[in-house]
């Protein structure tokens, strides 16, 4: 019995002073790799919220960012607000949003998309454990 | 002998499992939190400054100068580096940049920022011995950093320029006599 119960003091011991502190470590690890992702969708936003565009090589750099890191995805949504003129009672609703895939084949062989005004930009990242962040706004 | 040996190991097992692993835990959870209201007050922080355009020298002080020795309060206990993005560039923004650069606006003495500016704080904790002895055995201690990034909305520079700088009120003149 003795031997059982010391040979569980070891065990406890090994687990305290190894698994759980890499446990720690490894999660710190993550949140780093989250905190990067969220720098680089501010920094993309202002970017288009700056040059009133989304230009293909800010994209790319973007895209290139998240593919290397397999555990996040991310959604870029651009919505324009249609003013409709005095009196005309709109069809549907007035907003019309453009989704990752749409914008990316609309950035297809161009240097950029002009956004203009009335356009709100989000982004959003996935993250496998279901980690979420969104930022954006109106550019 | 060998039941002395034994017994010697059990006791000081038993200590490490019930005093000394629960109690650098505790200390290495409170650090984490104490490193979230850090990162909490300077997004607040840097909220403030995206909004109103610039940074006031108390700000300043309380952001960048030495914590360590100025009791900034829970600040203390981090170290924020600030870098300002324009055009491309970046550059650390430290109290002698601040201090030289500084203007007085409404009495009051400010760093101004221009109009999309980037702001990229970057805040760490240090490792202290308990976290050290934590993860010994795990070869290298996590450094606790922490980034965030903001840009200014509406810049205190262009606002001068644009005629904010009234007589008497003291906007935008500049310490250097600029």
């Amino acid at each position: 019995m003795d031997c059982i119960g010391r040979m569980a003091e070891i065990f406890l011991c090994i687990l305290c002073l190894t698994l759980i502190p890499a446990g720690n470590a490894l999660k710190t690890c993550q949140n780093r790799e989250k905190n990067a992702a969220e720098i680089q969708a501010e920094r993309f936003y202002w970017q288009i919220r700056q040059e009133k565009s989304l230009k293909a090589e800010d994209y790319a750099q973007f895209k290139k960012f998240f593919s290397q890191f397999p555990d996040y995805r991310f959604e870029l949504t651009v919505a324009r607000r249609y003013v409709m003129p005095a009196g005309r009672t709109p069809k549907g609703f007035p907003v019309k949003i453009m989704y990752r895939v749409e914008l990316e084949e609309k950035l297809y062989g161009k240097e950029e998309i002009f956004l203009g005004g009335n356009v709100f930009v989000n982004i959003s990242i996935y993250g496998k454990d279901g980690y979420f962040y969104t930022c954006g706004g109106e550019v | 002998m060998m039941g002395k040996l034994a017994k010697c190991i059990d006791l000081m097992a038993a200590v490490f499992l019930m005093f000394l692993f629960p109690a650098v835990c505790i200390h290495i959870r409170m650090r984490d939190r104490l490193f979230d209201m850090c990162v909490a007050r300077v997004r607040e922080y840097g909220e403030m400054m995206q909004k109103q355009g610039y940074l006031s020298m108390d700000a300043a002080r309380y952001l960048l100068e030495t914590n360590m020795e100025s009791g900034a309060g829970i600040l203390c206990a981090v170290e924020i580096t600030l870098l300002q993005e324009r055009g491309g560039e970046s550059r650390p923004l430290t109290m002698k940049t601040v201090g030289e650069n500084d203007c007085s606006y409404m009495g009051v003495d400010v760093y101004p920022f221009s109009c999309g500016d980037g702001l990229l704080f970057t805040i760490r904790m240090p490792a202290d011995g308990f976290e050290q002895a934590y993860y010994y055995f795990c070869g290298a201690v996590p450094k606790r950093e922490y980034s965030c990034y903001f840009s200014v909305r509406d810049g205190l520079a262009e606002r001068m320029l644009w005629g904010d700088g009234e007589e008497g009120t003291g906007v935008g003149q500049n310490r250097a006599g600029e």
